[in-house]
């Protein structure tokens, strides 16, 4: 009897050992869905041509080859694309792309193309000592100005080349 | 007179030879004992659906942890866990009847966990409070693998298997930045900051392995090792669970853990 009992005490030690936390976690989620244009019928990847692509607040995010505000790609773009940061406020972002389109000449029109956006935002809480982790899952585009779009990935991660929206035109 | 007491005897003998005929068979000794091993079959079939003894008891590990780890523990950034139990409350009630003398039993958890944790840090941007409020049952059985040693039929080491479900309410609250729409953290575009709560249930299996030890008269001590399969939440809104009142945190499939229960044993059978 006295052996269970002194077993019991060795393995509430245990017990007390084992309650640490592990801190160790990167997230690989990410809130900046990466676009890639291409000439319809073709998988050539095409240079994006915009002036300009502003944010449904009217709030410029790429201008003439740069990518303005991007927390993640700014550092290592994805090669040809554009990165869309999406309203941590709500489900639906809108973008607006000013100029020519990709590919087009040089003496085209400026136009004015408006892209919808619709995402589910998931919040998980890795650990109130680690902080959070947000993911946007079930990508879909509802207004796509272009003659198609494909979806590449819907649950937007972050990995080398990784695109999530293909548009064609 | 005498036609009269040959038919009589005649009908006499009809009857005796019928009422042989209904008789049993000869009592032979092999055929004596069939029926009285039957007997004592049919007797033991029944004391094993029988209930023995109700153990009923609490959880100590929650009472345990907050005594021994918040005095001397740290979190993971150097925080104190004093916090940590000081906004954590946590209860569970446990209870086993045994049947065939000691040999397998019924369990029965119900518990109540309500916990608060946050992260004030001097940049906003890393602030997160979570809560977590909600109860949690289980039923499963135990088969006493010792049941032949511990001939006092008392103490039990117990391999058992447990479905469990947890009922609870949950909120996290963060901030976060993003200036391409215009949340910034200046005073004109302050930081974005959202608060979401959401009600769930969860349920899960568990592979249990234990051991109950008579310490004095009716009270027992025990302890539950618990490998825990997690399920999956349901209604998912916006905000996956952190952790689930009696499974604890969710960071794999596979959780073990222990739990130590003060138990007070009632005999419901005597001189078995």
């Amino acid at each position: 009897m006295n052996k269970l009992i002194r077993g019991f005490v060795c393995l509430y030690g245990l017990l007390v050992l084992a309650a640490c936390e592990d801190c160790v976690f990167t997230s690989r989620h990410s809130s900046e869905p990466i676009v890639r244009f291409y000439r319809k019928g073709s998988t050539r990847v095409l240079v994006p041509g915009f002036d300009s692509v502003q944010t449904g607040r009217g709030i410029t995010i790429y201008r003439a080859g740069r990518i303005l505000y991007s927390s993640i790609t700014s550092e290592n773009p994805v090669p040809n694309s554009v990165a869309l940061p999406l309203d941590p406020s709500r489900d639906t972002s809108l973008f607006v792309f000013f100029g020519r389109r990709p590919g087009a000449p040089a003496d085209s029109p400026a136009r004015r193309d408006t892209l919808v956006l619709t995402y589910k935002r998931i919040l998980s809480i890795v650990s109130p000592d680690c902080g959070y982790d947000r993911r946007i899952e079930n990508l879909q585009i509802i207004k796509n100005p272009y003659d198609s779009a494909q979806i590449a990935a819907q649950l937007v991660v972050l990995r080398a080349d990784t695109v999530h929206i293909r548009l064609f035109w | 007179m005498i036609f009269r007491q040959s038919f009589l005897l005649l009908v006499a003998a009809v009857l005796l030879c019928l009422a042989a005929k209904a008789q049993p068979a000869p009592i032979m000794l092999d055929t004596l004992r069939e029926p009285i091993g039957k007997r004592l079959k049919a007797w033991a079939k029944a004391q094993s659906l029988r209930p023995y003894a109700l153990r009923v008891g609490t959880d100590l590990s929650y009472w345990l942890n907050g005594a021994v780890s918040a005095p001397f523990g740290r979190n993971t950034i150097g925080e104190n866990l004093k916090n940590f139990y000081a906004n954590t409350a946590r209860f569970e009630l446990t209870a086993d009847m045994a049947f065939n003398r000691n040999k397998n039993f019924l369990i029965a958890d119900v518990g109540y966990s309500s916990t608060f944790r946050e992260r004030n840090a001097k940049d906003s941007l890393r602030n997160v409070s979570y809560s977590n409020t909600g109860t949690y049952w289980r039923i499963g059985f135990d088969y006493n693998v010792l049941h032949k040693t511990f001939t006092d039929r008392k103490n039990a080491l117990m391999v058992g298997w447990r479905y469990a479900r947890a009922n609870f309410a949950q909120e996290a609250a963060y901030t976060a930045r993003s200036t391409p729409w215009g949340f910034n953290g200046m005073p004109a575009a302050p930081l974005f900051s959202e608060t979401i709560s959401d009600r769930l249930n969860y349920r899960w299996m568990e592979l249990t392995m234990g051991l109950r030890v008579a310490v004095w008269r009716e009270l027992y001590l025990g302890y539950t090792f618990r490998i825990k399969f997690a399920g999956r939440p349901s209604n998912t809104d916006r905000l996956l669970p952190n952790e689930v009142p009696g499974f604890g945190t969710i960071r794999s499939n596979v959780k073990l853990s222990f739990n130590y229960h003060i138990y007070y044993r009632i005999p419901l059978v005597k001189n078995l």
